[in-house]
C-alpha cells in the first residue's frame, strides 16, 4: 500500500531552510548542542535532552509523539559522564520511545514504545519491533530483527533494506504535509 | 519500511512456486528469472561475533564450536552479560587489587549466582563448565569420522568416476583434507589396498544394573519453583540442563555467518557480501530490476460489482521498460518455461534442475481487468528528484487505463469483481501476469553486443482487504 498523506497544522511546526519540521510542542533541551541535519521531523511531545550531551541526527529522520531521545551516561569510580548521541541518516523512532543508544546507524527502524538502554549501538540496517525492550550495552549488529524483552533477535531483513529504508523514509517526508485549511 | 516486512497485499511467485514478496526475492541475470532463498544454494561467506564483531575463519569458528571465546549470555534471560569491577585489599599493606564479576544489565544475574570466582582480568578467562561426558563424546565423534571416511573409501571403489561437482566445502566438514591433498599429487584417494585407515575401537554403551533409588526428598519437599530452571534455560545447554537456577553457567555466544548466495541452475552468485560492511559486491535483486507495484486507491469491494483499482508501478532499473498485463490461467499456472536465454548466448549447459518445483495452489476469488496493450516506464533518474520541471510525455497514453505518469512511475487503472459467494471480511485474492521488458545490460566479454530485451512474465497475487 501506498503511504497515505500525514497531515500536519502548518502553525504547530517550524520549519528550517534545510527542511527540518520540528513541532513547537517538542521539548528541545540545550539546542545549540543538536545538529539536525535536514528533512527531520520532530513530532508533538518530542524530548531530545541536549543539555546533557550533543545529539546529532542525520538526513530524512524521524521521531514520533512522545519519543524521549537522551545521551547515554556511564558511572565511573569518580562520577559518572554524558556520551554524545549518534544517529544516521534514514532513521525512523516510533511513538512513545525511548532512546538512550550510544550510536543507532543509518536506515534504522524503531517501532513504538520501544526502550532502547543506555550505550546501546544499533549498526545500520536493522529494525527494532514495537514494545521491545532492548537491555544497556546491547548490539544490534545489521540485517537483523529484533524484538521482545529482552530484545533477541527474531530474524533476518533482506538484502535491500537500505534501499527500502530510504524509499520509505523520503516518502514519508513528502507525504507529510501541511492540511489544506491551514494552508 | 515495517508494512513491506508484514503486509503481504501483493506477492510475487517465485519459478520455484513459492510466494514471496518482492524484496525477499532474487533476480539471475543469467537465467533471467527470478529467485528466493529456496531455490539458490547458500554459502558461509564469513563468521562473526554478533556482539564483538570478531571475524573468524571457518576453521577457528568449528574449533571453538562456532561460538565467540570473548563473550557471554545471561543463563537466565539469554542478554549479553557485562563485566562489573570494584577494588579489594587482600591484605592490609598491599595496595588495592581490582577485581572483575560478570553482571546482566536486564535480569541481574551475577557470576556470584553459580559461584564463578571473581578474575583479576577484565577480559576474564572464564571457567568454562565442561561436561562430564566430554571425552566420550569425542570418541564417538572420533569413531563417526572414521565410518564416514569407510564409507567414501568403499563408494570410491564402486565406481571410480568423477564426482562432477566440486564439493570442497564438504572437506573440513568431515575431515577429508588428507584424502584431497593425495588425490591432488595424483595418488588414488586411499591406499588402494583401503590400509590406509581403521575404524578405531569404541566401547559400547552399557546399562548399569542397581540403579540408585530417589530419595523420599524428591517426593515430600515443597518445591519453589522459583529455584526451577525453564525448559527455554535448560535447551540453552543441552549437554548440562541444570535443574537449579543456581547451577547456571553463563553461555558462550553463538556466532552468526554472512551468507553468499550462488543460482542452483546456472551457479552464478546472485548476492555476494563485502568483508565487515553492510555493501555488497554483487546483489542482483528482484526489487532492482522487476518494476514494483504498489496500491494506491481501491473503492470499497463489493461481491458481484465491479470497482476499480489504482496501481502504482515503478521502474527501478536504469533502463526504460514496458509492460503487458495477462490474466492468470489457473490451468497453466504450474506448467515452468524453459530456461529464457539471450540471443548469441549458448545455451546453459546441460541446465541443472532445481528442486522438484512446488505446486502452486491457488484460488481467485474474483475477476479483473487488465490494463491492455505495452506500457512504456521511463528509466529511473536520480537527479529527478531536484527537477521540478521533470514532464513525461504522455501522448501515447490510453487515458483509459493510464491514471498519471510522473519520472519512472506510473498509475494503471485496474477493473476488480469479486466473486458473489464471498464472506465478509475475508481478503479477496486475485492475480495477473505482468510481463515486464528486461534489458541486459551486463558486458559481454565473448561476444560483445548490443543491449538485448527479453520479455519476463512474473505471476502477482494481490490480497485485497474486503473492507477497504
Amino acid at each position: 500500500m501506498e503511504l497515505q498523506d500525514t497531515f500536519y497544522s502548518k502553525s504547530e511546526y517550524v520549519e528550517t531552510t534545510t527542511g527540518n519540521k520540528v513541532s513547537r510542542q517538542a521539548q528541545i533541551y540545550g539546542s545549540q548542542n543538536i545538529i539536525l541535519n535536514g528533512k527531520v521531523i520532530l513530532q508533538s511531545g518530542v524530548m531530545i535532552r541536549g543539555d546533557l550531551a550533543s545529539v546529532k541526527m542525520g538526513r530524512y529522520c524521524f521521531v514520533g509523539k512522545g519519543s524521549v531521545v537522551r545521551p547515554p551516561c556511564k558511572k565511573f569510580s569518580g562520577g559518572f559522564t554524558y556520551f554524545a548521541l549518534q544517529i544516521g541518516d534514514h532513521v525512523h523512532i516510533g511513538e512513545q520511545s525511548v532512546i538512550q543508544a550510544a550510536i543507532i546507524g543509518s536506515y534504522v527502524h524503531i517501532g513504538k514504545n520501544v526502550v532502547i538502554g543506555k550505550r546501546c549501538i544499533l549498526k545500520d540496517c536493522c529494525m527494532i519491533g514495537d514494545n521491545t525492550v532492548l537491555a544497556p550495552d546491547t548490539v544490534v549488529p545489521s540485517f537483523t530483527h529484533y524484538s521482545g524483552s529482552p530484545g533477541m533477535q527474531i530474524g533476518q531483513l533482506p538484502v535491500c533494506t537500505q534501499d527500502l529504508s530510504t524509499d520509505y523514509t523520503k516518502s514519508f517526508y513528502d507525504h507529510f504535509v501541511p492540511s489544506i485549511d491551514n494552508l | 519500511m515495517a508494512s513491506y516486512m508484514f503486509q503481504k497485499t501483493i506477492t510475487s511467485i517465485c519459478t520455484c512456486g513459492l510466494q514471496k514478496l518482492l524484496p525477499d526475492l532474487f533476480f539471475c541475470r543469467h537465467c533471467i528469472t527470478l529467485r528466493c532463498d529456496f531455490c539458490v544454494s547458500h554459502e558461509i561467506d564469513t563468521t562473526y561475533c554478533p556482539h564483538c564483531f570478531e571475524n573468524l575463519s571457518s576453521t577457528e569458528a568449528k574449533h571453538k564450536k562456532n561460538r565467540c571465546a570473548s563473550c557471554l549470555e545471561c543463563p537466565r534471560c539469554f542478554n549479553t552479560l557485562s563485566t562489573r569491577s570494584y577494588s579489594r585489599t587482600p591484605e592490609p599493606k598491599k595496595p588495592p587489587q581490582k577485581m572483575y564479576y560478570l553482571l546482566c544489565l536486564f535480569c541481574n544475574w551475577r557470576s556470584h549466582e553459580p559461584n564463578i570466582p571473581d578474575q583479576p582480568t577484565s577480559s576474564g578467562n572464564w571457567p568454562v563448565n565442561k561436561n562430564p561426558d566430554d571425552g566420550r563424546i569425542l570418541d564417538l565423534i572420533n569413531y563417526y569420522k572414521s565410518v564416514t571416511l569407510k564409507e567414501v573409501f568403499d563408494k570410491q571403489k564402486r565406481n571410480t568416476k568423477h564426482y562432477g561437482r566440486n564439493y570442497m566445502h564438504f572437506l573440513e566438514k568431515f575431515g577429508l583434507n588428507a584424502m584431497m591433498a593425495r588425490k591432488k599429487v595424483g595418488f588414488p584417494n586411499f591406499h588402494t589396498d583401503g590400509t590406509g585407515f581403521s575404524t578405531s575401537e569404541i566401547n559400547p554403551a552399557e546399562a548399569i544394573e542397581n540403579v540408585p533409588e530417589l530419595s523420599a526428598n524428591t517426593f515430600e519437599d515443597i518445591l519453589d519453583l522459583k529455584q526451577i530452571s525453564t525448559l527455554e534455560q535448560r535447551f540453552a545447554t543441552p549437554e548440562l540442563q541444570a535443574e537449579n537456577t543456581d547451577d547456571l553457567f553463563p553461555i558462550r555466544k553463538h556466532l552468526r555467518v554472512k551468507h553468499s548466495l550462488r543460482c542452483r541452475v546456472c551457479e552464478h552468485n546472485v548476492v555476494k557480501p563485502e568483508y565487515n560492511a553492510v555493501k555488497f559486491k554483487i546483489k542482483h535483486l528482484a526489487y532492482y530490476y522487476v518494476p514494483e507495484i504498489k496500491i494506491i486507491k481501491c473503492e470499497p469491494l463489493l461481491a458481484g460489482k465491479w470497482s476499480s483499482l489504482v496501481l502504482k508501478l515503478c521502474n527501478p532499473s536504469q533502463a526504460s521498460t514496458a509492460v503487458r498485463f495477462e490474466k492468470l490461467d489457473l490451468n497453466a499456472i504450474n506448467i515452468i518455461r524453459e530456461p529464457r536465454q539471450l540471443e548469441g548466448e549458448d545455451l546453459i549447459s546441460t541446465p541443472k534442475q532445481l528442486p522438484e518445483p512446488i505446486p502452486i495452489v491457488l484460488e481467485l476469488q474474483g475477476d479483473i481487468i487488465v490494463p491492455e496493450g505495452e506500457i512504456k516506464i521511463a528509466a529511473r533518474d536520480d537527479t529527478a528528484e531536484y527537477d521540478d520541471t521533470n514532464e513525461v510525455n504522455t501522448d501515447n497514453d490510453d487515458p483509459k487505463y493510464v491514471y498519471w505518469r510522473k519520472g519512472n512511475k506510473v498509475a494503471l487503472k485496474f477493473e476488480v469483481k469479486p466473486n458473489e459467494n464471498i464472506k465478509k471480511n475475508e481478503n479477496v485474492q486475485l492475480g495477473f501476469v505482468m510481463h515486464f521488458m528486461y534489458s541486459d545490460t551486463m558486458l559481454h566479454v565473448i561476444n560483445p553486443k548490443q543491449p538485448q530485451t527479453v520479455l519476463v512474465p512474473i505471476k502477482i497475487v494481490l490480497n485485497l482487504p474486503n473492507s477497504f
